[in-house]
C-alpha cells in the first residue's frame, strides 16, 4: 500500500517537473507571463514588441524583441525549442501545429485543434526551406 | 513583412530553436542555402556598418521609443473587448439635392458638431485636400507612417492595394453604396473591397457595439469620428479639445453604435457650410506625405 502511494507521487511529481521544463516564463520588473511552449500556436513580431498568440486564440503582448524572446525560448526549453521555428524576421511558428504551406501565394498556415487559424506571409525562399526541413523530418519519423 | 527586427535573421532564412544557440544557427545557414566562405567577410562589413549606423540612429530610436510604445498599448487596449460592424446604405436620389445637415449639441459638457451628408457619394481619396465645388466636405482618414509614406494598416482605394497591415483593429469599407464601419481584425470586407473596386482603411475605433473603447493617451485635442448612428453614417467634430476618453464617452451617450477616430487636431479638413460657401479648417502643410488621404462626401 505504501509502495503505491509513493509511486503515485513519484509520477506527480514527473509529471509537474515535465510540465516546468516545456514552460516559457517571461519575466519584466512589471510583469510575469507564464504559458506552455505547447500552447503556443505562433509568435508575431511588432517592432520592439512580440505577439504570443495561443491555441485558443489569445494574444499576449511581450516587451520583447523576437530575437530576444527566440533566446528566452532557447534559454528556458533547450532541445524542446526545437518545436519552434523562426520562418524570416517577423514570425515564429509552432511546426506542432503548421497545417499548409503556399508559395505560390507565399503563406502558411497554422492551427490549432480548437479551430484557431492564422495566416503569415513570408518569402518564398523562407517558406521554400521550411518545406523541405518539414519534408526531411518526417522522412527521418517514418524511416525509423 | 512589414514587421522589422534587428538582428541577424534575414527575411529569406528559417531558424529551428533548441539546443545550443550555435547550432541552430549553424543549421539556419544550412537551410538558407548559402555557405560561401565569402558571406562570412560580408556579414563582419554589414556589421561594421550597421554599428556605425546604429550610432547615427539612436537618438532617433529613442525619439521614435515612446510613440511606439503609445501605439502597442492603443493596441493592447483595442483587442479586450468583441468584435462588431455596422452598414449603412447611402441615400441616392438625387443629383442635384446633395447637401450637409449641420447639427450642433452639448453631451457632458462637450460642445459638439455633428455632420450629415445627404444624398452625397462618398469615396476614400488619395491625393492633396481635395476643394471643388463639387466636394462638400473632406475630412483626413487614415493616419499615414512617417516612415514609409504610406498609410498605416490596411489601405485599398477603389480595389487598388496601396497597403497591407492590422496594426488597427477599427475599419471602414466602403463598397458600392454600402458603407461598413466596425471593429474586426480579419475582416472579408478587406478582400471584397478589392474584389469589387471598393476603398478600405483602418483607424483606433472609439465605440464598438455602443460601448466605449478605451484608447490610452489622456492628451485634449480636436478630435473627429466617423460614426455610425439610427442606421446612417454622421461625422462628429468637437469644438473644444477633449481627451479620447470624453469624446468617446460623449458618443456612447449619443447613440452611436460604431465610431472610428479620424485624424484630429489642426489637421485641415474642408466643407460647404449651409449658406454654400467653402471653408477649409486647420492647417495645409506644403510638404504633405505623398499618401496624404482624405474621406470625401460629394455630389453624385
Amino acid at each position: 500500500m505504501k509502495n503505491s502511494k509513493h509511486e503515485k507521487k513519484t509520477v506527480l511529481l514527473q509529471s509537474q517537473i515535465s510540465d516546468m521544463l516545456n514552460e516559457i516564463i517571461i519575466s519584466s520588473p512589471t510583469e510575469l507571463v507564464r504559458v506552455s511552449a505547447f500552447d503556443v500556436l505562433a509568435i508575431k513580431a511588432d517592432n520592439n514588441y512580440s505577439w504570443l498568440v495561443l491555441t485558443d486564440g489569445t494574444e499576449q503582448m511581450i516587451s520583447l524583441q523576437l530575437g530576444q524572446l527566440e533566446d528566452v525560448i532557447r534559454r528556458q526549453l533547450g532541445d524542446t525549442g526545437a518545436i519552434f521555428i523562426r520562418v524570416g524576421r517577423s514570425v515564429m511558428i509552432n511546426k506542432e501545429f503548421l497545417f499548409s504551406i503556399n508559395l505560390t501565394k507565399r503563406v502558411m498556415i497554422v492551427r490549432s485543434e480548437s479551430g484557431v487559424r492564422k495566416v503569415y506571409d513570408a518569402s518564398r525562399e523562407a517558406l521554400q526551406s521550411l518545406k523541405k526541413y518539414i519534408e526531411e523530418e518526417f522522412s527521418k519519423v517514418n524511416s525509423k | 513583412m512589414n514587421d522589422y527586427i534587428k538582428d541577424s535573421m534575414s527575411d529569406d532564412e528559417i531558424r529551428v530553436l533548441g539546443g545550443v544557440q550555435e547550432s541552430s544557427r549553424a543549421s539556419a545557414r544550412s537551410m538558407s542555402g548559402s555557405s560561401h566562405p565569402i558571406r562570412k567577410y560580408v556579414l563582419v562589413g554589414l556589421a561594421v556598418i550597421g554599428i556605425v549606423g546604429l550610432i547615427v540612429l539612436l537618438s532617433f530610436l529613442l525619439g521614435k521609443r515612446n510613440t511606439q510604445q503609445l501605439e502597442a498599448k492603443m493596441k493592447l487596449s483595442e483587442k479586450t473587448s468583441a468584435v462588431s460592424e455596422r452598414t449603412a446604405n447611402l441615400k441616392s436620389s438625387s443629383n442635384s439635392n446633395a447637401y450637409l445637415v449641420f447639427k450642433d449639441t452639448v453631451i457632458n459638457d462637450i460642445p459638439m458638431r455633428m455632420i450629415f451628408p445627404e444624398n452625397c457619394k462618398m469615396k476614400l481619396y488619395v491625393g492633396k485636400l481635395p476643394q471643388h465645388d463639387d466636394v462638400l466636405l473632406a475630412l483626413p482618414a487614415a493616419d499615414v507612417r512617417s516612415d514609409k509614406d504610406a498609410p498605416t494598416g490596411a489601405f485599398v482605394v477603389d480595389g487598388e492595394l496601396v497597403s497591407k497591415g492590422q496594426s488597427k483593429y477599427g475599419f471602414c469599407a466602403i463598397i458600392g453604396d454600402e458603407i461598413t464601419i466596425g471593429r474586426q481584425l480579419e475582416t472579408k470586407l478587406f478582400e471584397r473591397s478589392i474584389e469589387n473596386n471598393g476603398s478600405f482603411f483602418r483607424q483606433y475605433s472609439l465605440v464598438s457595439d455602443g460601448k466605449l473603447i478605451d484608447i490610452p493617451p489622456k492628451g485634449k485635442s480636436l478630435r473627429r469620428a466617423l460614426c455610425y448612428a439610427n442606421g446612417e453614417i454622421v461625422v462628429v467634430l468637437t469644438q473644444d479639445r477633449e481627451s479620447f476618453h470624453d469624446f468617446s464617452q460623449a458618443l456612447v451617450d449619443l447613440g452611436v453604435k460604431e465610431a472610428l477616430s479620424l485624424p484630429g487636431a489642426d489637421a485641415a479638413i474642408h466643407y460647404v457650410d449651409t449658406t454654400g460657401n467653402s471653408v477649409t479648417q486647420g492647417q495645409t502643410i506644403k510638404d504633405k506625405p505623398k499618401s496624404e488621404n482624405y474621406l470625401i462626401w460629394s455630389k453624385l
